[in-house]
């Protein structure tokens, strides 16, 4: 019987431990246990993609997580990706073509790519649609986005 | 309430627990239809049963003809498995329509088993591959026929003790050609208004296995026995098809609801049955 749940796992190569009430997602210990906000919660219905993260290789909508499952886990979030100083060349990549508008999608955006990247570096364009389909963006649209995708890919 | 919540890093520990806790306890896989209804319907399960340490699930195997699936296999593996592509490619095609990526990365196909929506994607090519669940339970160990298994939207014959270890199925023969198509309000992320799938074999000139399928018009996926029957023996014509198209909406049976309409579902079984038995012409002609 557990009042808390107790989880260990690794965040951007970092073993934490937290205790949070039951029920909670991993959306949730990112955000409020471990301040790590650049995550987003939109929909909390896996339909928007603002929660990507990275689980154990493979993209997730962290929001469909439940904390236990989380254990001994390795999860990227897009702290891990790149910070203030030094972005992420995908990151870079997103800036030049101007794919970013208010924001708000980008954290899940860019942990589609690099999820897709690492498992397919040079994606056609098909594969970036697919790959970022489950990524709703309001207000840039898609092609900038996908154009993003492709030159950082091309460019490497 | 305190909640009960287990890991069990063995099938048999997994079932001594189900065997305890019966009703009491709600089996968690992917968790993309599990966490959505406790949020939505205020489900707080007393005990979760998180299956996702069972590797033993999580395999896709194969003996001879037969195909095995774990019940934890996700839908993107299925997706990426070099093999299936060949041996059954509607459920390929079916798994790689579910959700975005990151649905597919957790959503396991006993998850979609369970879950007995009439718009399960990897479900509806079971259907067509004619596909037996496995569930196991302390005390026994038993195959149902998928069609058999879901009885209705959200019901199945599993009993509480009993969890779904897989799925096994035949795999077609290369010269059997195949289908599978939705139609939803945008073509990542949606529940489909409905879906089709098929396989058919041509012989000299005329239809000889077909097997039909639809999703999202009645309250499980059905298959076609009338039009299947109608095909098999017929000579592949625009006719044909144009007939056996019609006589697909006319003894399909679907809904009105906040998706789509009677009429208009009616229309779509017309059309992807049309197009689904073209395509597979198409490509049973040019192999
Ligand atoms: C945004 C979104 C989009 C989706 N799109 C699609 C789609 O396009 N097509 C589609 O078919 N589905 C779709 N789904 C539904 C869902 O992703 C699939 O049905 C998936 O296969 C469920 O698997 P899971 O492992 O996540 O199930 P879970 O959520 O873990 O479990 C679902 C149910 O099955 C039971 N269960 C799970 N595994 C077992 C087992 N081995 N034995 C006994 N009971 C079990 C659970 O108790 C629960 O009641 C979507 C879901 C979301 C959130
Ligand atoms: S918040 Fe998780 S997918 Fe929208
Ligand atoms: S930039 Fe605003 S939602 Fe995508």
């Amino acid at each position: 019987m557990t009042k808390e749940w107790q989880v260990r796992f690794r965040v951007n190569g970092n073993s934490v431990m937290v205790s949070v009430p039951p029920m909670t997602s991993l959306a949730e210990i990112l955000r409020q246990q471990l301040g790590l906000t650049g995550t987003k919660i939109g929909c909390n219905n896996g339909e928007c993609g603002a929660c990507t993260v990275i689980m154990n290789g493979k993209a997730v909508a962290s929001c469909l997580v439940l904390a236990p499952q989380v254990a001994g886990a390795d999860i990227r979030t897009i702290e891990g990706v790149g910070g203030d100083k030094a972005l992420h060349p995908i990151q870079q990549a997103f800036l030049d073509e101007g794919a970013v508008q208010c924001g708000y999608c980008t954290p899940g955006m860019v942990m589609s790519a690099v999820a897709l990247l690492e498992e397919n570096p040079n994606p056609g364009e098909a594969e970036v649609k697919d790959a970022i389909s489950g990524n709703l963006c309001r207000c840039t649209g898609y092609q900038k986005i996908i154009r993003a995708i492709r030159h950082y890919a091309a460019g490497r | 309430m305190d909640q009960v919540y287990i890991r069990p890093s063995h099938l048999d520990d997994a079932l001594e627990a189900l065997n305890a806790y019966g009703d009491r306890a709600h089996i968690l896989a992917g968790g993309t239809d599990l966490l959505v209804r406790m949020r939505h319907d205020g489900i707080y399960p007393e005990v979760i049963l998180d299956l996702g340490a069972l590797g033993e699930l999580r395999k896709i195997s194969r003996d001879g003809d037969d195909i095995h699936l774990g019940a934890l296999v996700t839908h993107r593996q299925i997706e990426k498995d070099a093999m299936l592509a060949g041996e059954a490619g509607m459920l390929v095609s079916a798994c790689h329509q579910v959700g975005s990526v990151q649905i597919r990365n957790s959503g396991t196909i006993g998850g979609n088993l369970a879950n007995a929506s009439p718009a399960g994607d990897a479900v509806l090519a079971l259907y067509l591959l004619e596909a037996a669940v496995h569930l196991q339970s302390k005390h026994r160990d038993r195959w149902v026929p998928v069609g058999e298994f879901i009885t209705a939207p959200g019901q199945t014959t599993r009993r509480a003790d009993e969890i779904i270890c897989g799925v096994r199925f035949k795999r077609l023969p290369p010269d059997a050609a195949v289908f599978f198509e939705k139609v939803g309000q945008r073509q990542a992320v949606t529940i489909s208004k409905a879906s089709a799938g098929g396989i058919v074999r041509i012989s000299q000139g005329c239809f000889q296995e077909c097997r039909l399928a639809l999703g999202a018009v009645a309250p499980t996926i059905i298959r076609l026995p009338e039009v299947e029957a109608a095909l098999a023996g017929s000579p592949v014509s625009p006719q044909v098809i144009d007939r056996a198209a019609a006589l697909a909406a006319a003894t399909c049976h679907p809904i009105d609801d906040i998706r789509s309409t009677v009429a208009y579902r009616r229309h779509l079984v017309q059309v992807l049955v049309h197009r689904g038995l073209a395509a597979m012409v198409a490509s049973a002609q040019s192999a």
